[in-house]
């Protein structure tokens, strides 16, 4: 594998979020509905997150969970009908993404903050090359010419570790393998120099030697802050500063990776990580699968989406969704049994 | 490049088909029930076997049908179709005087259908489940649906006898105006290039009302096949890869959503051209439309057997020509294609 050199260079790494640092991106109280035949799917319930500059988010859940439809609703970039954004702020380096008009958006979007999506086949237009793909959004952004955003294609192409590039750039989608098409949809996420990168399970659809290299290419992109939406949590944990866990539309509980992989809360967390709940029943064994299945987002339960499956449950769970809480510093869960759990501890 | 060797290859594997629609066309017309030599030799000498003998030994009917069809391949190649025996001339020349009419009619009825189905399947999909999509699909639904005939008749009662605005079934031209100095034989063509704008806008005028008709068919199939097309690629996941790079409306329509959506459409409007052809024959009749269509139906009545074939021959060539040019286009549409195994 050929080196990748970051994008920007001279900056430190960080990867830690120090408190009190202005987020690059932010998500506050988004809700998303999806109008369906069996009536309004609540996707995304009162979600926000934000991330600092160069810091690594990822979002973690199964499908279904809201993962996608938080960001791409985030981005204005979910089609409307079916979907409604019925709440929320998006403030992206400070600007808020729902009160700019269609034009000032695609200003921010492909500059400030972009996007890498699962499947690079589906997600490339099948009938135009990569490198008038990579550059389409900077020659607008930065009104260069033709030559130059070639220039720029093939730059991006050799950065992201694409052998080649001169020939590359002038191939189809359908020609490149599908790592090689990763790369080079990074490529085109990174061409305009964004702030943010939102990474939508962009290894979930290749093979772990690949995944493995796509990693890398993305670690050594230090300054940039990043959105890792995936539900493998072995991705998660090699890659991310701090993770968010989704259920049912709504985050369950956030904190940095390593609160999340040695001392989670929630009691879905301990599921998704196999880990044994601990809370009131020492004595029970692994969980290899969690029984029962998410609610139907149609008809949410007015309190914990997780309750039918929860091990720890009791009464006052049915009332209310629980509010996401500190239990460890930079560490919330939105769990009443783990919140009184942290305040007696 | 991919595309010349694509487009090379293609026009070599029509040879083939070419041969093959002759000896089809060739066998079927040999085959065909119906007496040619009563018709010709009329009833006394039809059914003289001494004439019949010697009629047949004139023409080389004797021989076996291989023979006859190399004799005929051979003077195809020429451009020797056979001699008519109704109109008593070439089948060659005929075709060449009926075909031009037929190619305006097929041509006006391919822009009103592309047209219009292109702009209609568009704003169906773009108001998909709305009323203008509601309305687009009843269209197309009756404009597929209803049978030429009928609707030529119709057209004729409400624009000729009923509002008067369109000419009647007279042809391609009006009694005043005389045909324009032969270039292509289009009369619409020819008129424009020899400044004649009377006779070309004659010629529009009774253009109009066969065109709608001929073309409504492909009008209902292609408005259905824009739209699915069209909805398709609205909903396709590399249409919001490029929104997430903020490239302008214009891009976004222009590169992304037409060209992807029309690759399916060019295959339909392609193979129209072969079906209008073949579906003047109705159009013409209604319109005393003098076409091939119209020189066909007149060479079946008479058991003129070398006009039959003369006729088959070339809409079937031109529908091997027009099949060839729909995949190289296709192919330049998509690259999947040309750089494909």
């Amino acid at each position: 594998m050929s080196t990748t050199p970051p994008l920007t260079t001279g900056a430190e790494p960080a990867t830690q979020t120090p408190l009190g640092v202005k987020p690059i991106f932010e998500v506050d109280d988004l809700q998303v509905e999806f109008r369906t035949s069996a009536g309004v799917a609540k996707a995304v319930n009162h979600v926000g997150f934000s991330v600092a500059p160069g810091e690594c988010l990822a979002i973690v859940g199964e499908s279904g969970s809201g993962k996608t439809a938080t960001l791409l609703a985030a981005l204005r970039l979910l089609p409307t009908p079916p979907s409604r954004t019925t709440g929320g702020r998006v403030l992206v380096d400070g600007v808020d993404l729902f009160s700019l008009s269609r034009k000032e958006l695609r200003d921010v979007l492909g500059r400030d903050i972009s996007m890498v999506f699962q499947d690079s086949l589906s997600a490339f237009n099948p009938i135009l090359t990569i490198g008038r793909q990579i550059s389409e959004g900077v020659r607008r952004h930065r009104g260069l010419s033709k030559k130059a955003a070639r220039a720029l294609s093939i730059e991006m192409l050799e950065r992201v570790g694409v052998p080649d590039p001169q020939q590359r750039v002038d191939q189809y989608p359908h020609q490149l393998s599908g790592g090689m098409r990763q790369r080079a949809m990074i490529a085109m996420a990174l061409a305009g120099e964004p702030k943010v990168l939102i990474a939508d399970e962009p290894t979930t659809a290749l093979d772990v030697t690949v995944q493995a290299q796509i990693l890398e290419l993305v670690r050594s992109f230090q300054d940039l802050s990043i959105v890792w939406v995936s539900h493998d949590l072995g991705v998660v944990a090699g890659l991310a500063d701090r993770v968010a866990v989704m259920y049912a539309g709504s985050i369950i509980e956030q904190g940095p990776v390593r609160d999340i992989f040695h001392d989670a809360r929630h009691p879905y967390t301990r599921a998704l990580l196999g880990s044994v709940p601990r809370l009131r029943d020492p004595e029970r064994g692994d969980l290899v699968s969690i029984p029962g299945l998410p609610p139907s987002l149609v008809d949410l339960p007015p309190g914990c989406p997780f309750y039918a499956r929860c091990g720890v449950r009791e009464d006052r769970c049915l009332s209310r969704m629980p509010e996401l809480v500190d239990v460890a510093p930079r560490h919330q869960a939105a769990c009443f049994v783990a919140a009184d759990e942290a305040r007696t501890a | 490049m991919g595309l010349v060797r694509f487009a090379a290859r293609r026009l070599l594997l029509a040879l083939p088909t070419l041969l093959g629609l002759l000896v089809v066309a060739f066998v079927l017309a040999n085959y065909l029930p119906g007496d040619p030599l009563a018709r010709l030799l009329g009833d006394v000498g039809g059914s003289d076997p001494v004439a019949r003998a010697a009629y047949e030994k004139e023409w080389g009917l004797d021989a076996p049908i291989y023979e006859r069809f190399w004799v005929y391949l051979q003077h195809l190649v020429t451009g020797d179709m056979g001699q008519s025996t109704l109109t008593r001339r070439g089948v060659a020349d005929d075709l060449l005087e009926f075909f031009p009419a037929t190619v305006e009619l097929a041509l006006a009825a391919i822009v009103v259908a592309g047209v219009l189905g292109l702009v209609l399947g568009s704003v169906a999909a773009f108001y998909h489940n709305k009323w203008p999509d509601l309305v687009v699909r009843t269209i197309a639904l009756v404009a597929s649906g209803v049978p030429v005939f009928w609707l030529g008749i119709i057209g004729l009662q409400v624009f000729y006898l009923r509002f008067d605005v369109l000419p009647g079934p007279e042809g391609r031209l009006g009694r005043d105006f005389e045909p324009p100095t032969h270039i292509t034989g289009l009369y619409t063509f020819d008129a424009l290039v020899t400044g004649d704008f009377g006779t070309m806008w004659d010629a529009m005028r009774h253009l109009l009302l066969p065109a709608f008709v001929l073309g409504s068919f492909f009008l209902g199939l292609l408005a259905r096949m824009t739209r699915a097309s069209m909805l398709e690629v609205l909903r396709a996941p590399h249409l919001v890869t490029a929104r997430s790079k903020g490239v302008s409306a214009r891009t976004l329509l222009q590169y992304h959503i037409l060209p992807n959506a029309l690759i399916p459409t060019v295959t339909v409007l392609g193979l129209a051209i072969g079906g209008l052809l073949a579906g003047a024959v109705l159009t013409e009749t209604v319109f005393s439309w003098p076409g091939i269509g119209r020189y066909a139906v007149d060479a079946a009545k008479a058991l003129d057997y070398q006009a039959i074939l003369g006729v088959t021959v070339l809409i079937g060539a031109v529908y091997v020509i027009t099949n060839a040019v729909v995949d190289i286009v296709y192919a330049a549409l998509d690259p999947r294609i040309r750089l494909g195994e």
